[in-house]
């Protein structure tokens, strides 16, 4: 019979530290148990969700239903220029002599 | 209010002095002088540079890189006219500042202009202009220039390519 192992969890070697007030720790302490975790679990898990957010938001835009029917219509059917952007096109040539 | 001199852009490169730069938002200062270089190693993002001709004092800076907009439940009809879905290729410009002492001449628009330039001249198709803007008056100027503001991101905003070629070919 063949049996396949359960990859392990990756091995929890790294540590981070970081200092802050009593009353942040407090806070954070009373989250923590409120989602029955230690607080260096809570910790750790949010600042990776963050962590991952801010990767992701510097490399997309997630539209929702609504504003993603918006935009879609607007990159199919551009609408057209404003006279600011026209005008701003004129400048810009002037000044780089385009 | 006219910009009486002549600008020139180019690519952050190492060896660049960017020290002399000073911005009326702090964050936008430190970013060219401090973090630029490392963002420019990393590849991360761009680093446009403008100065007047012959000069070497930097008076603005844009960034710019490769993004994407995620669309969401939008109808088969649709989807298909997309040139992909569910992300469109976009470029996003993350940070646009002038110096200071340039204020009030009408340059954060020829910077604009500048990048959306950039982005019409790539090789891989790029459907959409994203910015990010730090605050409401940031967010009017680039209304002004036809972007779009979305809920779903109240600090960013959107431009289709096609607009700016439109209003490139209308003199």
């Amino acid at each position: 019979m063949v049996t396949i192992n359960a990859p392990k969890p990756e091995a929890r070697q790294e540590r981070i530290e970081a200092r802050l007030t009593a009353e942040q720790k407090e806070i954070i302490a009373r989250a923590a148990a409120l989602e029955g975790m230690s607080t260096s679990s809570f910790v750790v898990q949010r600042a990776v969700a963050s962590a991952t957010e801010t990767l992701e938001r510097h490399e997309l835009l997630r539209l929702s239903a609504s504003d993603s029917r918006r935009i879609a219509d607007a990159l199919l059917d551009p609408p057209e220029p404003t006279p600011d952007l026209v005008a701003a096109i004129a400048r810009y040539r002037t000044a780089t002599s385009r | 209010m006219a910009v009486e001199y002549s600008l020139e852009f180019s690519i952050l490169e190492a060896g660049d002095d960017l020290s002399g730069f000073s911005c009326r938002n702090a964050v936008f200062t430190r970013y060219l002088t401090e973090r630029a270089g490392q963002d420019l190693r990393r590849r991360a993002a761009s680093v446009v540079l403008m100065r007047r001709s012959g000069e070497a004092a930097v008076i603005g800076y844009y960034t710019i890189s490769a993004f994407g907009i995620a669309l969401a439940d939008l109808n088969p009809t649709m989807q298909k006219r997309l040139p992909r879905y569910p992300v469109v290729p976009s470029v996003l410009i993350g940070r646009l500042a002038v110096d200071e002492r340039y204020e009030g001449k009408g340059l954060g628009r020829i910077l604009l202009v500048d990048a959306l330039e950039r982005a019409a001249r790539l090789d891989v198709a790029v459907w959409g202009v994203v910015v990010d803007a730090i605050d409401e008056a940031a967010a009017r100027f680039y209304q002004k220039f036809g972007f779009i503001g979305v809920a779903s991101d109240p600090n960013r905003l959107v431009l289709p390519l096609q607009t700016y070629l439109k209003a490139r070919e209308s003199r």
